[in-house]
């Protein structure tokens, strides 16, 4: 997705306004929870759906 | 009183308490090397430890008349089956019992020792650690200890009472179950600790 866009991870968590431990726990899917908010402005950034940004694994 | 200078001062408290402890620990060593090394009975220093507050079960002379104070607001008995044993701390069971306060002094310097430490690792914004958790463990199951050395203690030293004074009916005063209640309650606060653990860490790792 940030490929896609030709967004660095830096440039993320500035627009999001998450920090950049944050958006580590995101992406390494160390993450318990992740609030409505943030996932709405990561959305926002990123014009996605939310969707594109969480898939369902067993 | 702020929260942080409640902590403070248990600090300050602690500390004092473990050297405290520590230096009380040393001289008793020093006592009771002291003690094997003169092979005297009843007259060297021992820090009073083999003296024992003991009931006779048998003695038939039980208790005498009951006085009352000046203004008849209180009333006092004389207790005429209490006892004060002394055990020769040049024998066997003398050295037992140098050994058992010596462990109780090394449970009270440990238990000291893991409060100083839990102090130590309290952060007022982020309270709940796993360290925490594993020291509170320890500090319950040091009261458990305890008290079933008591309860260990009284069985062997109502056996040796019984041995020497057969016809008196010795048995131990001491106050058992203190421990095991205290032990008790620590383990449940450490279960509570425990859930407290994993939402900050949840909560952490929320993003």
């Amino acid at each position: 997705m940030l490929a896609r866009r030709k967004m660095s991870l830096t440039e993320l968590s500035e627009k999001v306004g998450i920090t950049m431990s944050n958006l580590s726990i995101l992406k390494t899917g160390k993450a318990k929870a992740i609030r409505l908010e943030t996932l709405e402005a990561l959305c926002r950034v990123l014009n996605c759906q939310p969707g594109d940004l969480l898939d369902y694994r067993e | 009183m702020k929260p942080t200078h409640i902590i403070t001062v248990f600090k300050v408290l602690t500390t004092i308490g473990f050297y405290f402890l520590l230096f009380i620990t040393a001289a008793f060593f020093v006592f009771s090397l002291i003690n094997i090394a003169s092979n005297q009975s009843f007259n060297t220093p021992t820090l009073k430890n083999n003296n024992y507050k003991v009931i006779s079960f048998s003695d038939n002379k039980g208790t005498t008349e009951v006085k009352y104070s000046d203004n008849k607001q209180l009333r006092y008995q004389l207790l005429q089956n209490e006892y004060y044993v002394q055990i020769n701390p040049s024998s066997p069971f003398g050295y037992y019992t140098m050994l058992l306060t010596f462990v109780y002094l090394l449970l009270g310097i440990f238990t000291l020792r893991t409060f100083r430490k839990i102090l130590k690792e309290i952060q007022l914004e982020a309270p709940f650690t796993g360290k925490i958790v594993r020291l509170l463990k320890y500090v319950a199951a040091v009261f458990i200890i305890a008290d079933f050395i008591k309860v260990i203690n009284y069985i062997i030293f109502n056996q040796y009472l019984h041995q020497q004074m057969p016809t008196l009916g010795f048995k131990l005063q001491s106050e058992i179950g203190s421990g095991f209640i205290i032990g008790a309650i620590t383990w449940i606060i450490v279960a509570i600790y425990q859930r407290g653990v994993e939402l900050q860490t949840e909560n952490n790792l929320t993003v």
